[in-house]
Parts: structure tokens; sequence; C-alpha cells
């Protein structure tokens, strides 16, 4: 095998500034093609992550409804995770819930924030930068948008209230409370005022008595399946829908089919052009080459040897373009990302690219067989030459 | 008695163009011993070329047969039959045909590694088969910096790699001019005379003049003279 | 006599997940206020709204005071639409709102529309890069091809030389297929994109329920498409006929 492929690789090499044309194009294609199967599931992936982040595997929302994606609340939260909690498969369970509060310190005007209530003690979607999470009333941990433009740090206090009211010319329902912390939200939106009470404090200061909640997050116990906690609960109660993680992905899918089109279509054309290329390409050297191939085979290349030959020559240009196109995609991708990223009301840590690594090897994988499938022509019409023919043919 | 390389009886090779046959070979008898040195001469389109080829495996007959060193060619598989080219016979072809990717060396050695010869081995045999046509100082030259009877001796060289009982060369010096031509012929002779099996169709007296049996065709049949 | 049922009108795709139907009476509460039954007097399309075509959250719309109520927020609104008098100063009418009223901010149409219109402008400067990167490979594509074509014609073209054929004539057969090989190339492209489009917005209708445009090959981007791949066939035509007429037949003889 060795001689069919140093000739391969000879025989490449003799054009240098084609062939580096060549693999150029073979390297745009498999770049797009990389950065397709990155966004084709990079969303969900990162989402997914973050969502496991939180170590809650289980959500819990009003029926019909993404977490926070409307202001449909479960009622009466208290109770409902109480009865959650009895279930021995359930470790934890804490409400969330949200709206928007306004937040003002003296002197300066009051901004409009998204107000998160949690159960005191508890905070699995926040990472705390400094200070420590709520643990008492009349506390509350902001992120760093509110810290830097009210200039706060932990001890501090700050207004917070309902809309302002021009009536009375001051915040509705206001009150003091004291910073604990200052956090990122993992799913707040990228540079909004965001900020987290506990829920008590919260449901006081909407004036509910309802004690609604947007989600309820679930951690089961170290020995459950969190899909058969999700499909047990999803029976006992009709009003809500419960999602385990990957579940949840899926609902939120068809948000983002466009992406996993846009990757289809693109990653099927780029690998169309990189077949071209390589197919071009090699039926072109193998029509200037007939009479080396026919006397290769007069001189004892056996038709195996010779197909080999020329089908090395596919890969070879297609494992190029690859690895150039890795190095190429992943440089795209970034600046790709860097322009969806900048989506308003999108959390920070989301991403668009991600590459798995099955993902990647998929990738290869196609860029590898389609160099071998484009090889395979001509290598065919290679082997099979009519020696004596072309032999004759060259001489006239 | 001398050894039988090869042989054809009732030889017979049509072409179809179109619909029309082409009868090239019409029924040819012929008989290679070793160490024969056989030229074929005759007029352009008589059928030369495919003879040639029908001796040395490239193509298989109409009818007849043609034995390569005891084997019917017929019978062959094309796997069986290339590998019997690149063990026991030798071609020269009027345009060279070397790789221009390789250098001398590598063209000589290409038939060694496909028969598997390890890769020092081959490279000394390929600069002692350089050294004897006359090449040594061009080893490493790639057949675009060769003139063309360099490139010649360097095809010879590589026809004799893999040490062939029948060397076939089809108008070898065609492409040359008269005296590098000659020069070709003295090394053809040379190698005769070391004991190669060598068939030459060729249009050229010098080449034919040492060789030790001439055969002049004429419509794919043979006139055979035999030398004093 | 019992009083009239309030009425509210129902967004068709809410209707039609609810299996409710015109006439219908539906039970709604708000956080904190008890359940009251509306009758829906008929349906309507949700605004054909980018921003929130993907969502798939129910939507009804009622008098504002039965809004209100059902919330129990008082007299309460999000937000007011301002229609000036001919010839008022809409500046200084947001000035003396944005002076008057505390905690209400007033926006000129236009700022509301670019804030809501971000999420479009990402997408489009995404879809920009895109077509850059297709471009490119595009162009290399275009170049491979005419690279080869270019071996495979110089042995004709230095005999076409020889047989005295100017090298005008040589550049402007070069120049002129691939031009040709470009214009057919993005003839069939933009088929192919208004096919797409076609099929992308047939798809989308129907997955999101609206009557919104997805893709469409407008005028002014055709001749836009038709302008790139010209020029790109220009330039690599110019390159292809300079590379034919260039190469000297001496050295054609060798390829
Ligand atoms: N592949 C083919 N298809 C059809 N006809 C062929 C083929 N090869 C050879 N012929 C015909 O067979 C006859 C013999 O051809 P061949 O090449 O053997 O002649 P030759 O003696 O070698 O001629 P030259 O001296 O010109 O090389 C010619 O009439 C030729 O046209
Ligand atoms: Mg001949």
């Amino acid at each position: 095998m060795s001689n069919a492929l140093s000739l391969a690789w000879r025989t490449l090499v003799r054009r240098p500034r084609r062939l580096l044309l060549f693999i150029a194009g073979v390297t745009v294609a498999a770049a797009v093609l990389i950065d397709m199967v990155m966004l084709a599931e990079g969303l969900q992936r990162s989402l997914s992550d973050l969502l496991e982040e939180t170590g809650y595997q289980v959500r819990v929302v009003p029926k019909g409804t993404l977490p926070f994606e409307t202001e449909a609340a479960i009622l009466h939260s208290t109770r409902v995770a109480a009865a959650f909690s009895a279930d021995p498969r359930i470790a934890d369970v804490v409400p969330l819930w949200g709206r928007t509060i306004y937040a003002s310190s003296p002197g300066a005007e009051a901004v409009a924030t998204f107000g998160y209530g949690a159960p005191a003690g508890t905070a699995p979607t926040l990472r705390l930068r400094v200070g420590r999470t709520l643990e008492r009333l009349g506390e509350v941990v902001i992120n760093r948008d509110l810290a830097e433009r009210f200039r706060l740090s932990p001890g501090d206090s700050l207004l917070v209230g309902l809309e302002p009211d021009p009536a009375v010319g001051a915040l509705r329902s206001r009150r003091v409370v004291r910073v604990s912390g200052v956090a990122d939200f993992m799913f707040a939106a990228a540079g909004s005022a965001t900020l987290a009470l506990t829920l008590e404090d919260l449901w006081a200061l909407a004036g509910t008595t309802s004690e609604p909640a947007a989600l309820l997050m679930i951690r089961v116990a170290a020995d459950a399946n969190p899909y058969a906690v999700a499909r047990e609960l999803r029976g006992r109660d009709t009003s809500v829908d419960v999602y385990a993680i990957p579940e949840i992905i899926e609902a939120a899918g068809d948000r983002l089919t466009y992406f996993q089109q846009l990757s289809l279509v693109l990653g099927t054309v780029s690998l169309g052009v990189a077949f071209l290329l390589v197919t071009t390409l090699l039926t072109l050297s193998v029509n200037e080459r007939w009479g080396e191939v026919a006397a290769l085979r007069a001189l004892g290349v056996t038709r195996g040897r010779m197909l080999a030959q020329v089908a090395w020559q596919g890969l070879m240009i297609s494992a190029a373009g690859t690895v150039a196109g890795i190095a190429a995609g992943l440089i795209i991708a970034r600046y790709l990302d860097g322009i969806l990223t900048s989506f308003p009301g999108l959390p920070v840590n989301l991403s668009f690219f991600v590459l798995d690594r099955n993902d990647a090897l998929l990738a290869i994988g196609l860029l590898v067989v389609t160099g071998l499938l484009a090889g395979l022509y001509p290598a065919w019409r290679a082997a099979s030459v009519n020696i004596a023919a072309v032999l004759r043919e060259e001489i006239e | 008695m001398k050894s039988v390389v090869a042989e054809a009886r009732a030889l017979h090779r049509t072409y179809m163009r179109g619909d029309t046959p082409v009868r090239a070979i019409r029924g040819i008898d012929i008989t290679i011993q070793a160490a024969d040195y056989v030229a074929i001469l005759g007029p352009s389109g008589c059928g030369k070329s495919t003879l040639l080829n029908l001796l040395g495996g490239i193509d298989i007959p109409t009818a007849g047969s043609v034995r390569l060193l005891g084997h019917d060619t017929r019978e062959l598989s094309d796997r069986r039959l290339t590998r019997l080219r690149l063990e026991k016979v030798g071609f020269v072809f009027q345009r060279f045909h070397l790789l221009p990717a390789l250098s001398a060396a590598e063209n000589v050695e290409l038939p060694m590694a496909e028969a598997g010869l390890p890769r020092p081995r081959r490279r000394a045999r390929a600069e002692d088969l350089l050294d004897y046509v006359g090449l040594s100082h061009r080893v490493d030259h790639r057949p675009g910096q060769l003139s063309g009877g360099e490139m010649q001796r360097v095809a010879i060289a590589r026809a004799l790699a893999n040490k062939p009982a029948l060397i076939l060369a089809d108008e070898p010096t065609g492409e040359l001019d008269q005296d590098t031509g000659a020069e070709i012929g003295e090394l053809f002779l040379r190698l005769n005379r070391d004991g190669t099996t060598l068939v030459i169709v060729t249009h050229d007296t010098s080449l034919a003049r040492p060789a030790t049996v001439v055969h002049r065709m004429r419509d794919g049949a043979l006139q055979t003279e035999a030398k004093p | 006599m019992a009083q009239p049922l309030p009425e509210l009108l129902l967004e068709n795709r809410t209707a039609v997940n609810l299996e409710i139907s015109i006439g219908d009476t539906v039970w709604i509460s708000g956080l904190d206020t008890q359940e009251r039954p509306f009758v829906v007097v008929g349906t309507y399309r949700r605004p054909a709204d980018p921003s929130t075509v993907t969502l798939r959250d129910y939507r009804a719309t009622f008098h504002l005071s039965d809004l209100q109520e059902l919330l129990g927020a008082g007299d309460r609104v999000d937000r007011f639409s301002v229609l000036l008098r001919p010839g008022a100063s809409r500046d200084a009418v947001i000035a003396e709102i944005d002076r008057l009223a505390f905690g209400a901010d007033a926006l000129a149409t236009e700022k509301v529309a670019a804030a809501t219109s971000e999420t479009f402008r990402v997408v489009s400067r995404f879809h920009r890069a895109l077509a850059g990167i297709t471009i490119t490979g595009a162009a290399v594509f275009l170049l491979c091809l005419v690279v080869l074509k270019l071996e495979e014609r110089r042995l004709e073209g230095a005999s076409m030389r020889d047989v005295g054929i100017s090298r005008r004539t040589l550049f402007l057969w070069m120049f002129s297929e691939t031009l040709v090989m470009a214009g057919i190339g993005t003839a069939i492209g933009l088929v192919l994109g208004w096919v797409g489009s076609a099929l992308i917005n047939a798809y989308f209708r129907r997955l999101y329920d609206t009557s919104m445009a997805f893709a469409r090959v407008t005028e002014e981007l055709a001749l836009l498409v038709a302008f790139i791949g010209l020029a790109t066939g220009v330039v690599v035509g110019t390159l292809a006929g300079l590379g034919l007429v260039r190469s000297r037949s001496s050295r054609l003889r060798q390829l």
C-alpha cells in the first residue's frame, strides 16, 4: 500500500499551485460544514449545559408554557412544592417566580429590573461573585449591571418597589432591602439590570397572596431517573407541564428549527461542493496522466493498486481540506457566534456554536467519505483503462 | 536446447471499429526463445504493436493462444497476468512513459517496490541498473531534466528492474535522433549479450541489424527470415 | 335580567389549540382574582411580528377595563400611544411628558421600532457574514474550474497562436467563456434562491401559522447577486484570459 500512497502524494504535489487552490476550495467547504454542525445543535447543547449546571433535573411549568416565557403561574406553589417533596425520589423542590420591579437608590432615578424570587437559602440559577446568597427576608442579590449602576456592594441598601406612581411621585409599595451579594444570573438577559429577592418578599411586594411560581425546579434523588420522575409528575397534575432537561430542550426546539434547517442546507451544499471539487480535480488529473496510467498498468501495477492510488489522492485532498477547514471553521464560528450572541435578551453564557466531539467526528467522517466517494469514479476509470488502446493513442 | 520464453499459436486479434471488424493479426505462429534478439519489421498498420502487446500479456487474443513463460494468457485472471508482467516482462515504450514526479532512480525502483522488494535493496539495484545504462550521474534527476536518449535509458533500466525473462520494446528509438538511436541500439545489444531476451518492433535498421531473428510482417501475418 | 357577559377576542392559534370557537364562553382568572366568564366574539391572527412569531403562548384581547379588573390592576396601563395634533413639535411633547410624568418614558415611534428590531439587525448581520463566506467559497470554486479549463486550453491556445490568431481573440475567448459560466451559475443560483425562498416561506408560514415572509428575493437583492456573480466572473475571467495569453507556446508544448 505504501507505494500507492507515496505515488498518490508525488502525483498530487507535482502541481502545487493547483493543488493548493483545490485544497482551499475544500477548506472553505469543510469550514462551513464544521460550522453548520456546530450550529445545528449548538444552542440546545449550550442551553442544556446551563440547565444542568443548576443541579436540578426536572422543571414544572404552567401548562403550555416554557419557563418565564409568559406571566402564567403555578398558584399556591408552597403547597404544590411540599406535595412534590413528599415523594422519596425527589430530593429538593425550589419554586421560582419573577416579575418586573423597580430599583432605585437615593438621588438616582428608578430603573426597571427583572426581579426573581427564590426561597431563602436557595439560589440555583445564580453564580455568586461577592457576598453571600439570600438567607433571610429583606435581603437582595443584585447582578453586576445593577451593582455598577448604583455603585453597590454587599451591606449597602437599595430601594425596590413596583412601577412609579405618578400620583404619588414615588415607586408603588416600595421598601428598603439590603444587598447580601452580587451574582451573575444564569438565565437573565445580558446587560440588563436583574435582582433576586426572597420569594416571600417578592410576593409581598407584588401584593399577591396566591403564592405564584413561574417554575418549580426539582432535584431528584441520586438513584432516581429524572425521566421517570417527570413522567409520573405529569400524570399526577394535568394543569402543569413537567420536563426533564432534554425534554425541555426538545420542547423549545421549534424556536430553533431555523438554525437546524440552515445548517442542514448549508452543510449539504458544502459537502456537495467538496465532492465536486475533488471529483473534477481527480478526473482531470487522471485524464492528463492517461499515458502514465496505461504504462503503469503495463509495467505490472494491478487494477486494485491503481484504484487505490487515485482514491488516496481524493482522501489526501479532503484530509488536508478537513484539517485546514476545522481550523478555519473554529475561527469563523467564533466570529459568527459573536454576532448571534448579541441577540437582545439572551443570557450571557449561551453559545450558538458548540463543538461536540461526536459531531466533530461526524463532520470529519462525512468529509473523508465524501473525498473517498469523489475519488471513486476517477479511480475506477484509471483502474479500468484499456492499456493497449491508450498506449496506441499516446503515440498518435 | 534453448528454453521457450513466449510462444503464439494460430494467433488472431480482431478489433471492432464500429461495426466493421479490423483483423489486425491473422493467424500468426511465433516462438521466442531465451536469449533471442527478435526484431519485428513491417509497414505501418501491419499489426506489429498488436503482436507485441499480445506477447506481453497487455492484450488478449481473439483466437489462438499466447503462452507466456508457460502460462496461457487467456486463462490468467487480470491480477495474475498483471503480476506475471510485473515479474517476468519488461516494457520499453516509444514515448518512454516515465513518471515525471519521480527521479530517475525512483522510476527504476517503481516496479521493484510494486513487487515488494525492501527499500534499501531496490535503491541499490536501481543505482546499479542506472550505472549499467550509463546514467550513474543522473540518478536523482527528474525526467524533465533529462534528454530523450537519457529518458529511454532510464526506461530500459526500469524494464530490467525485476530481472525479467523478456523485454518488449515498441519502436524504442522512434522519438530519438539517429545518433542517440544508435546509442540505444548499442545498449540493447549489450543487454542481449548479457543474456536478456529481446523483442523489438522497429523501423530502425540499426536496431534490426544485430537481431538473431528478424520477422517481417504484412497485413497481420509473418514472413519470417531466419538469420544465418 | 342577567347582564351580558364581557367579550374577548381570541388569537387564532390559541382558539385552535384549546378547541374554542366563536360564541363559546371561557372562564379566566387573574393572579389574585376570581375566575369569571367571557364570551368569545371573534378570533384574530396575531400580528405578523417577527419578534414574537416563534412564541407558542396563548393570547386574548380584552376591553381595557375588563383586563384591569381581571388583573386587579386598578387604573393602570403599560403604555399610551400619543397622536399629536398637526403642527405640534414631537420633541417638545416628548420633553414635556418626560418632565411631567414621573416614572414614564416618552419615546418616538422609530425608537420603539429600533429597539424591537434589534433582533433582526443581528439576524441580518449573521446572514451577511454567511453570505461573505459563501461568496468566498464560490469564487474559489470558480477559480478552480477556470484553472482546470485553462490547463485544458493551453495547448489549443498555443496552436491557435501559431496559426495567427491574435492575443486579443484568445483573451476574449477565455474571458467570455468564464463570464458566461459565471452568468449561468448566477442565473441558476437566482432561480434556486427564488425556489428556496418559496419553500422556506411555505414551511415557516405553516410552522408558525403566520402570513409573514421569512425569505424574499427582492429586486435589489437579485441585482446585487447578479452584480456579485458577474463581477466575480469578470475578475476570474480576466485572470484566466491573461493566463492563456501570457503562456508562451514553447512552455505550452511541454504541458
Ligand atoms: N484499439 C484499436 N481499435 C481499432 N483498431 C485498432 C486498434 N488498435 C489497432 N488497430 C488497428 O489494427 C491495425 C494494426 O495496428 P498496430 O498498431 O498493431 O499497427 P503497427 O504495425 O504497430 O503500426 P505502426 O507502425 O504505425 O505503429 C491497424 O489497422 C490499426 O488501425
Ligand atoms: Mg505500432
